[in-house]
């Protein structure tokens, strides 16, 4: 068999202990009033903490970090796509009632 | 019918004429479990071919049908309800079981292994459950038909799909959520043959650029595909469920469905069309006798098209409601997608240049299909202008536009294809003579059907009714006698195609003097693990030296 | 070597492929494909949360308030140690060790099926019950304690935070059903002694199958439980 990259259980375990500190670091975020400061700043931190979440299950967990090239490129490729298909949709949404400012928007007046 | 010209056998492959082998993967069994099971790509192509035969039969009737009643304005023997049903099983049978699979899933099973020198594709037994999920859709398809059918257009639009209509859409929803994973289960298997069961020495460039198409239609259906499963999904939802992420009652908002929708749609005309220009670059290369013009070029620009693509397909809904800023975004990335395809064309006809041709049938078709994809890629330009769009949008123009790409492009490129490759998938050559009538008169039938429909779409003939004003008669006159002909020139390959089945003569392994390793290393009809030993490739693809033999 | 002779030495090379090294990466690449086709999938239904979170924050602050951030921070807990463990058994896969890797699979089915378990009985269910659910059953009952705010939200966009919450975390939790039944498999496989270290791609691959729909729910639960 050809060698796949044997990954020990001591930097399971660290990144298992990594994951559960991000997760109390999410709950923290949202939920202490202190970081309260606006919808927006929340949902970045939320997403930034997610997407290092996902980071370290994807490079550990799922041995890219270990792999070649090729497969990461193929474990990004989703990510990217997603980014268009969510990029040019929101470009939609978020200009729709530009050229009417007197109109009320449904959506975000 | 036979053309001699000298032979100067190249340095990897003497051009040598094999014969038919004795045991090959269409005798080796005759069970028909051997076909059922198999896990032979040459079968599962043939499996494939004959479904979307019969789909492409059942699609072509149902628009024979309504264009007998556009023969006059009123209605006649359709009305509207039944008239709207017609179109939608005609869009939705021809698009999801014949374009999306046809060259794929036919030509590229069949041969992707062969050029590449590869005993299989990747995974052998994944390609034969794409083939059983292909045929569960097909036949929710023929349910969907017998129990009554469906009208929503092969767009299902929201609401209209999720709330009003009373066909069978929790059925169509099923039928393209179980289609699309065949298809995606197509596309992963090519690109990871393509990555890693080439043959020694064959590098990037030096693949076929039939290849290159298929790597990059593979992208679009790996990644596009998904997207339309979830949507479908949504619609189905939304129909058992009486709630829905697209209901405007909840709040919902109707025009992300045709986000939705066409972040994979769009991207699927590509699906339809890589694979075709793929066939294209072979043939134009075989019967100019000539390297192709700028292999880079071609090669980049089926990847720039597989990315670009994914980027245009707000260009389909300008007259919904979205933002005006978005349709400009979108009409210029419209214009750049144009671009890529442009080239194609500058490419393939500097390859007749100077190129020693041969008028054989494939290339008969395949000459057409560069004049048709030119004007239907054209008009998609007009369409693609956010201005010109408006008044267009919901005509006949649309209808012709889209004609051209799919038949004139995709259909041409087919059976361009089939032609082509005939004798390397049975062994047998058929008759030159009624092949060459056949492609003309689709040529020509084709043309009468679509050119008017451009004319009487700029004088605002309104799409989807089946009655008209009277003074667009004239256009849909000529359009219904012209399908009539392109009926004709469909029918002829059934027939002399099938002739050649039981009395063409053998081909012989390279019968149009070709380059590659389908032609080259391989018998006709090709051995059940395709190559005796796995060929070692030292040179690029397409060394045509001008003095290869037809013969046939 | 000629490709008759390395399949004549491995039983495990399929006939198709000329080297072991090109069957474990065709079969990687090809799972990492399938990934991608996956993350597509589930981004339609981000594209929609997207939308319409940035459409009506007011019903997604009203909706998420109502979630328990305990029961979803635990299910948490819960998945996160599932993909631990699963790694420890792509690990004791690797390294043949068939006794282990049987309790790490195991291990990892008890905690997937404890994470939908208590889905259903503590966030389905009592919402179905108080009428959080969108749709003809639509009507939250103002007595209950938990649920009963709801009923009072003047606003729009509420149904379509539950409808999305019901349809992500389902399809969520039916990627993970799907995951219990190949687990089983899987299982049974180990205990036969068909995986060992030249053997342990399937182990490898539903490892990442698996790790794939934790990374789903690492960002279903800020989107839904954390919304300020």
């Amino acid at each position: 068999m050809s060698e796949h990259h044997i990954v020990t259980p001591k930097t399971y375990l660290k990144n298992l202990a990594v994951l559960m500190v991000l997760m109390a670091l999410t709950i923290i975020a949202a939920k202490w009033p202190v970081l309260h400061i606006s919808q927006t700043v929340n949902l970045a931190m939320a997403l930034t903490i997610a997407v290092a979440k996902m980071m370290c299950i994807i490079l550990i967990f799922m041995h890219v970090k270990f792999s070649s090239r090729l497969v990461m490129v193929f474990a990004s490729a989703g990510f990217f796509w997603l980014i268009i298909l969510l990029t040019l949709t929101f470009c939609d949404y978020a200009s729709r009632f530009w050229h009417s400012p007197t109109a009320v928007s449904p959506y975000l007046g | 019918m036979s053309t001699e010209h000298l032979v100067e056998p190249s340095a990897d492959f003497p051009v040598r004429d094999y014969g038919p082998p004795r045991v090959h993967y269409l005798n080796w069994r005759h069970t028909i479990a051997s076909w059922l099971l198999s896990r032979d790509h040459k079968r599962i192509g043939i499996m494939y071919l004959v479904s979307i035969s019969i789909f492409f039969v059942v699609g072509s009737l149902f628009a024979a049908i309504f264009r007998l009643e556009l023969l006059t304005p009123e209605g006649d023997f359709l009305q509207a309800d039944t008239y709207n049903k017609f179109f939608t099983l005609h869009g939705v049978v021809m698009i999801f079981f014949f374009l999306i699979p046809s060259i794929p899933a036919v030509l590229g099973n069949f041969l992707i292994p062969l050029m590449i020198g590869a005993k299989d594709v990747a995974f052998p037994k994944l390609n034969l459950a794409s083939w059983y999920i292909f045929m569960v859709g097909g036949t929710i398809g023929v349910a969907i038909i017998l129990l009554g059918g469906l009208d929503t257009g092969w767009t299902f639009y929201t609401p209209l799909s999720s709330s009003y209509a009373n066909t069978h859409v929790f059925l169509a929803a099923m039928l393209v959520f179980i289609t699309g994973f065949s298809s995606i289960l197509t596309g992963l298997n090519f690109l990871v043959t393509i990555h890693k069961m080439r043959a020694p020495g064959l590098t990037w460039f030096r693949l076929p650029l039939f290849i290159w198409a298929h790597y990059a239609t593979s992208v679009i259906q790996v990644l596009g595909t998904p997207v339309l499963a979830i949507t479908v999904f949504l619609v189905g939802i939304e129909r058992i469920w009486g709630v829905g992420i697209f209901d405007p009652a909840l709040g919902g908002d109707p025009i992300l469905f045709q986000h939705m929708f066409w972040f994979y749609s769009h991207p699927a005309v590509y699906i339809m069309i890589l694979p075709g220009m793929g066939v294209i670059s072979e043939v134009i290369a075989c019967f100019s006798r000539n390297r192709v013009f700028g292999y880079e070029f071609i090669a980049f620009s089926s990847v720039a098209i597989a990315i670009i693509g994914f980027l245009v397909w707000g260009h389909h809904m300008y007259v919904s409601g979205q933002s005006m800023y978005a349709n400009l975004v979108f009409s210029l990335l419209t214009m750049l997608v144009a671009v890529p395809s442009a080239i194609k064309i500058f490419n393939w006809t500097a390859t007749l240049y100077k190129g020693n041709v041969i008028w054989e049938t494939p290339m008969l078709y395949a000459v057409g299909f560069i004049g048709l994809f030119g004007i239907g890629g054209g008009t998609g330009l007009f369409l693609g202008t956010t201005g010109l769009d408006v008044p267009l949008h919901d005509t006949y123009f649309v209808v012709a536009h889209f004609h051209y790409v799919m038949v004139g492009g995709m259909v041409m490129a087919y059976l361009a294809g089939i032609h082509f490759w005939w004798p390397k998938i049975t062994g047998k050559m058929y008759a030159q003579t009624p092949a060459k009538i056949s492609a003309i008169v689709v040529f020509v039938g084709f043309n009468f059907t679509f050119f008017p429909q451009f004319l009487a779409g700029w004088n605002g003939m309104p799409r989807r009714y089946h009655s008209y004003n009277a003074d667009f008669q004239i256009w849909n006159v000529l359009s219904t006698a012209g399908a009539t002909v392109l009926g004709i020139g469909f029918l002829m390959p059934a027939f002399y195609l099938g002739w050649s089945l039981f009395f063409g003569k053998d081909a012989g392994s390279n019968p149009w003097g070709a380059r590659g390793l389908e032609w080259e290393a391989c018998t006709s009809p090709p051995i059940p693990h395709n190559f005796e030993e796995i060929p070692v490739v030292t040179q690029e693809a397409y060394a045509y030296t001008g003095e290869e033999t037809v013969s046939v | 070597m000629s490709s008759l002779d390395s399949h004549a030495d491995n039983p495990y090379l399929a006939h198709h492929f000329e080297t072991e090294e090109q069957q474990t990466e065709s079969c990687t690449l090809g799972m990492w494909l399938f990934l991608a086709q996956e993350v597509m999938f589930f981004g339609g239904l981000f594209l929609a949360y997207a939308i319409y979170r940035s459409l009506y924050p007011e019903a997604w602050s009203a909706g998420s308030h109502t979630l328990d951030v305990v029961v979803g921070g635990i299910n948490t807990v819960f998945l996160l140690l599932s993909s631990f463990t699963m790694a420890m058994g792509v690990y004791y896969a690797q390294t043949g060790k068939q006794k282990q890797l049987a309790l790490m699979l195991l291990a990892t089915l008890a905690l997937g099926i404890t994470f939908v378990t208590v889905k259903w009985f503590f966030e389905y269910a009592p919402k179905i019950e108080a009428g959080v659910f969108p749709g003809k059953l639509w009507a939250p009952n103002p007595a209950n304690h938990h649920y009963g705010q709801l009923a009072f939200f003047e606003g729009q966009g509420l149904q379509m935070f539950f409808l999305l919450y019901f349809v992500m975390t389902g399809m969520h939790a039916l990627h993970m059903i799907i995951g219990f039944g190949i687990l089983l498999v899987l299982i049974v496989m180990t205990m036969q002694g068909k995986f060992h270290a030249q053997r342990y791609l399937p182990i490898l691959f539903f490892g990442l199958y698996w790790h794939f729909v934790d990374i789903v729910w690492v960002f279903l639960f800020p989107m839904f439980y954390l919304v300020s």
